[in-house]
């Protein structure tokens, strides 16, 4: 499927940039400010990426931060996600270092207490055209799971847009492409001390069923899958290099306490057999690339199933399918 | 791109075009490499060429343009760049030395670099913990031309390394080498491509107080005649203790920086690029560092970037008495036709 898009004819470089939006603890949503996210120029502009930067003051909590705060995206009448989509469930993991940063110090909290912070970008599948006086609408949502006894997490998202703007006399086609991602976050339950206890030897299995669907009537060219996995001890101590740590997107051990297997709507198999979780969404990227056509009201469905992990650990997976449409202008 | 005349000012053009006496070119696309590069991707030989000086504080130093020259004769594509740094001794320790050592490139009299630019801003940042000398270890930066450059027989891309002074208690001892392929003796191509780098760093900022720094025209401009095709920003912070710098990076302090150092941005033809003060790792993704653009962006000739820096106020940092600096750096190239 062509995208359609002609080689953009660009004048300047654009960043929309808005100011950071306080997020309260366990719950807390906001709309960023859309002011500053409006294209206020008189020519269309196109933003190839977006990128987020979260600030906590509370140490050792930063690769939590991805997993936690959530994100719905819409410009007009089209929406980018499914839904609330964790924001490290965007684009793949370029270098997990920028995922992870800790300060010695704290720039607004009380003294002795540091910072935390964590930078993630999506590099978006198409150009993303927005038109004089549109604005892409991102609202978060912080899905903080209170039950590890980590209070004081009441983080500050900030997000923005880098993108092109189009010379005057660009011509836009009737139908432009249009990204999108679907997200399967289970159990992302208003009550948010349920997750399951992952206990030795117990055992969790965790199915998509349709969540990652093609909902709309065209074609959906499917780029890539990410997946993560979102750990959450009892306790708010850091784990050993070989068990999940807080709030991280643990990873298998040795046999690995987490496999998984996928198939498409017609029954073809993705992954044949439950394979470990590192094996289909490595380390290094998290991200599953594929390139394929996801046929109107068709879905992937993935089973997960956690087999052994450290007693007291909570574990749940995070997959996301990146993709565009076609969509009339 | 045709110069005209501004208004009120009939028969007076000024060096620096601005919005109303320039007709900006219609944004044309970059073109695909030309296909004689396509033709040469197969021939010729890899190469490899290094070349190293230890630069005191303060103070600046070129390499042997012998190390860059082609050994076998010949003309070669160049692909990338790529700096070592080491310490010296144990103990020599900072997150900072991708802003402490500056590199100038030339390649005969043209030049590749708007002078020295920290070696940090060339590229992005490809992995943040290979940019920690810690002890003596290494720290490495890389730099991937946007284009291959054609370097023509018996000439070299030539570096002159400095040492901004800061930290200035240790010499450090930069390696730069040069990878590509040399080519057979008739490769001659009729257009070639030439990698340009500026940047613009900014004084030490108090974090105390709000401060303020604009950039000046001459950091971020295209001082060429021809097309600049901008493949990317870049940009790098640094906080600084009257005693030491810290860098950009994440052990000691750097989250501090992020929301402390906001940039506003327009081009010199009245485009707002960034309209108002941003978090300078929301303009420039915080991943990599990098913004990029992949040359759909053009810079007319004489055209420049402005950036107005401005520090916020914080109270926990004034106590710690700690001063900011951004570095922005732009990379790009622009096409020759050889005579």
């Amino acid at each position: 499927m062509k995208t359609g898009l002609p080689k953009l004819r660009c004048v300047a470089p654009i960043c929309l940039s808005a100011p950071g939006l306080a997020l309260a603890a366990a719950g807390g949503s906001g709309i960023a400010d859309m002011s500053t996210l409006c294209n206020q120029l008189r020519s269309p502009i196109v933003i190839d990426s977006i990128s987020f930067y979260v600030r906590n003051t509370q140490s050792n909590l930063s690769g939590w931060l991805g997993g936690s705060i959530k994100c719905r995206l819409s410009v007009g009448r089209f929406d980018l996600t499914s839904g609330l989509v964790p924001i490290w469930n965007f684009g793949p993991v370029i270098d997990d270092s920028f995922e992870n940063l800790t300060a010695t110090s704290s720039l607004f909290g009380a003294g002795g207490v540091n910072d935390t912070v964590a930078f993630y970008k999506w590099k978006l599948p198409v150009p993303l055209i927005v038109r004089q006086g549109d604005a892409i609408t991102p609202y978060f949502e912080n899905s903080y799971n209170n039950s590890s006894g980590l209070t004081n997490l009441s983080p500050v998202v900030f997000i923005s847009f880098q993108g092109r703007v189009l010379a005057e006399d660009q011509h836009i086609p009737d139908m432009v492409p249009v990204p999108y991602v679907s997200i399967w976050d289970p159990l992302t339950t208003p009550s948010l001390n349920s997750f399951p206890s992952v206990s030795t030897p117990t055992s969790h299995y965790y199915v998509s069923f349709d969540a990652l669907k093609n909902p709309f009537p065209t074609p959906l060219r499917v780029q890539r899958f990410i997946g993560r996995l979102r750990s959450e001890p009892a306790s708010a101590t850091i784990g050993a290099m070989d068990v999940p740590i807080l709030g991280s997107d643990c990873d298998d051990t040795t046999n690995g306490p987490v496999t998984v297997k996928a198939q498409d709507s017609k029954g073809y198999s993705i992954i044949q057999d439950f394979t470990p979780w590192s094996y289909v969404f490595q380390e290094p990227r998290r991200s599953f690339i594929t390139g394929n056509l996801l046929q109107p009201n068709e879905s992937y469905s993935f089973e997960v199933q956690t087999v052994t992990i450290t007693t007291g650990n909570e574990v749940r997976p995070q997959i996301s399918m990146i993709g565009y449409r076609m969509e009339a202008y | 791109m045709k110069i005209i005349d501004g208004p009120g000012l009939p028969g007076i053009r000024s060096p620096i075009p601005t919005k109303h006496d320039v007709e900006v070119p219609a944004g044309k696309p970059a073109a695909p490499v030309h296909h004689e590069y396509v033709d040469a991707r197969y021939a010729g030989v890899p190469i490899n060429l290094y070349g190293s000086v230890t630069v005191n504080p303060s103070s600046e130093q070129a390499i042997n343009a012998i190390a860059f020259k082609n050994p076998n004769s010949g003309p070669m594509l160049i692909n990338e760049i790529k700096f070592q740094m080491f310490g010296g001794t144990t103990g020599n320790t900072t997150q900072f030395a991708g802003g402490a050592i500056a590199c100038k490139l030339d390649m005969g009299q043209i030049p590749l670099t708007n002078g020295f630019v920290p070696v940090w801003l060339f590229g992005r940042c490809e992995n943040l913990i290979m940019e920690s000398l810690n002890n003596n270890s290494g720290l490495y930066f890389r730099y991937r031309f946007p284009r291959p450059v054609f370097v023509p027989s018996g000439g070299a891309i030539v570096p002159t390394i400095r040492h901004t002074g800061i930290p200035g208690n240790f010499n450090i001892t930069v390696g730069v080498s040069l990878a590509g392929k040399a080519l057979a003796p008739s490769f001659s191509p009729s257009k070639v491509y030439l990698p340009y780098v500026a940047a613009f760093v900014s004084k030490f900022l108090d974090l105390s107080t709000v401060s303020t720094q604009t950039s000046a025209e001459s950091d971020l401009i295209n001082q060429f005649d021809t097309p600049f095709f901008v493949d990317r920003f870049t940009a790098r912070c640094t906080q600084a203790l009257p005693g030491g710098a810290q860098g950009d990076y994440a052990a000691t302090g750097f989250a501090a920086v992020p929301e402390m150092i906001n940039i506003r941005m327009r081009d010199s033809l009245g485009n707002p690029i960034v309209k108002d003060f941003s978090p300078i790792y929301t303009v420039v993704p915080g991943v990599e560092r990098s913004w990029a653009l992949n040359g759909d962006v053009q810079l007319p000739p004489k055209a420049y970037y402005s950036i107005d820096v401005q520090t916020a106020s914080s109270a926990q940092l004034a106590a710690l008495g700690l001063f900011g600096q951004l570095g922005f750096g732009m990379s790009g190239w622009r096409e020759v036709s050889r005579k």
